[in-house]
């Protein structure tokens, strides 16, 4: 008998600890890429317009089950994009997620920590190549200096999804605020901006609803972010502050052979002070663009995609800001459209090569957003080639 | 007269056709039909097709009872993981892989693991507590210990 409660015991313990084992083992994932870019008669990449080695983006992200409604996930990257953003190694995302009640249709998470934008189509991973329909994004979305305030925040976030009759919902909340970096002011302001932003509050919510029986979802998302700008020592602008308000659409369809998706935006952009005393500005910026992926064969994917970004819905031409600044800004730095020819080509299990082609007509989308560089930005039409492979596990 | 007879040719074609195209679908269909299978553990006998593909798009990550779900899926290749997908998902294998990738890399939650084949998943599913998987078999040969759960195709 007391064999038999021994042998009970025993195997309970090392029943436990088996469930334990497999509760706390990490998981973990990577990617590893490199590619040629060229960015001619622009300075996206770098100043002289010459093919560049400056497309790396490497990151190995782990998860871990603390309990079963309890895990820790953080993803640590390393990335290399020229003129694009910092160069150097930074936490992508960590934090805890506690799943706080669910059904079987439905789940509500809450997330504490450095967590990830997962508002816009492509944002959640948009550092993770072999997610990304392209090497770059399109830039009236996905804008490059920008990178780091908009891809996620120090702060919390509310997932929850639900299933109905009608279809699936998914809705996202978050709010904290995001560390901008020296380089990163650089990139909004100029280098002869000397002073610190900081942003103070970055507040997002999504809707995402997919009909039932059908292949298409439909968004509808909302950024509003405020920073602050302290002027430093022979600077150009002056200490004040600036909003970003932002209201997004999205569609995609899936097709079998084919898939369309579109983004657009509308954002509301204002600096108070920033420019000295009566120098305020309130514009509102549109874009938006419209992709379509062929899947030629389960290796092969094609991709073509147009692009349209206006800085200033209210001078579409650049017209207006070219008189502001007597001359000084040409009128083509008023909007940023694109055209986009690419291939995907999967050469083995978890390898992938891309290759694409940009026609540019514009330079809306460049850094440094506030005082533009005028003299690396001379054509008003611009062409950027870029081919990466990559790897992941 | 001529006519009438013409009609009859084009429906005894018709209905060769008909026939020819769906006798060998049905045929497979009696033989072997794609199944939800889990864990003994697993305390649900049954799931709706958007439960179930709640659990595939990883949107639902424990059971009922609180034990977490793991999922275990095949290859996009697999014959049994192209069926599975359109027929009892209705989604197209390469929706789910995007899916599992934001998943995976984005700190959203944890990839399924992997089957090489039918042996490795029923492996898995009879091991693994919390499990779910599936399998392209004929319902006669469902191996022991392994749980069914049926699914409403609405």
């Amino acid at each position: 008998m007391k064999m038999k409660r021994t042998i009970i015991v025993t195997f309970c313990l090392l029943y436990g600890s088996v469930c334990q084992g497999q509760l706390n083992e990490p998981v973990v994932h990577g990617f590893v890429s490199q590619g040629v870019i060229q960015a001619k008669d622009s300075n996206y990449i770098n100043h002289d317009g010459e093919p560049s080695l400056r497309l790396t983006e490497i990151g190995v992200n782990m998860s871990m089950r603390l309990h079963d409604r309890v895990r820790v996930a953080g993803q640590g990257i390393y990335l290399n994009g020229g003129n694009r953003y910092p160069e150097g190694v930074r936490i992508d995302y960590l934090f805890l997620d506690w799943q706080l009640a669910s059904g079987l249709d439905w789940q509500m998470n809450v997330q504490v920590g450095r967590v990830k934008n997962y508002h816009w189509l492509f944002s959640a991973t948009r550092d993770v190549p072999h997610t990304r329909p392209s090497i770059i994004l399109p830039q009236s979305v996905y804008f490059d200096s920008f990178r780091d305030i908009s891809l996620g925040s120090d702060g919390a976030a509310l997932l929850a999804n639900a299933d109905t009759a009608a279809g699936s919902l998914e809705w996202h909340w978050s709010y904290g605020t995001s560390p901008i970096s020296d380089e990163q002011s650089e990139n909004l302001f100029s280098n002869l901006a000397t002073g610190e932003i900081k942003q103070t509050k970055d507040h997002q919510m999504s809707l995402v609803f997919k009909p039932i029986g059908t292949s298409m979802e439909l968004g509808l998302s909302g950024v509003n972010a405020a920073f602050d700008y302290h002027q430093g020592p022979q600077d150009r602008v002056f200490s004040g502050s600036a909003t970003s308000k932002r209201l997004m659409l999205r569609f995609r369809y899936s097709s079998e052979n084919w898939e369309l998706s579109s983004e657009l935006l509308r954002e509301w952009v204002a600096y108070y002070g920033v420019f000295g005393p009566g120098g305020d500005i309130h514009q509102a910026s549109e874009g938006g663009y419209l992709q379509w992926r062929y899947f030629l064969s389960p290796e092969l994917t094609l991709l073509a995609r147009a692009d349209l970004f206006d800085l200033n819905r209210k001078d579409r031409s650049g017209q207006l800001r070219f008189e502001q600044t007597q001359g000084a800004v040409p009128r083509y730095f008023g909007y940023m459209d694109d055209v986009t020819l690419g291939v995907s080509w999967n050469i083995a299990p978890q390898w992938r090569a891309q290759f694409e082609y940009h026609r540019v007509k514009g330079a809306g989308r460049l850094a440094p957003v506030i005082l533009p560089d005028t003299v690396h930005n001379d054509q008003e039409y611009w062409d950027l080639f870029a081919v990466q492979i990559m790897y992941w596990f | 007269m001529p006519s009438q007879q013409g009609f009859r040719r084009l429906l005894h074609i018709g209905w060769f056709l008909c026939a020819s195209l769906a006798l060998p679908a049905l045929g497979q269909h009696a033989a072997s039909d794609v199944l939800v299978v889990a864990h003994s553990s697993v305390q649900i006998d049954t799931l709706s097709r958007s439960q179930l593909r709640r659990i595939f798009t990883l949107r639902q990550s424990t059971w009922p009872q609180g034990v977490p779900i793991t999922v275990v899926a095949m290859p996009d290749s697999n014959a049994a993981h192209q069926v599975f997908c359109k027929k009892l998902l209705r989604l197209f294998p390469y929706q789910l892989e995007r899916t599992w990738d934001k998943v995976a890399y984005s700190g959203l939650g944890e990839r399924p693991l992997s089957a090489q084949n039918s042996a490795e998943m029923i492996e898995i599913i009879r091991q693994q507590p919390g499990s779910v998987g599936y399998l392209l078999i004929d319902p006669q040969e469902i191996p022991e210990d392994v749980h069914v759960i049926h699914v409403n195709e609405d």
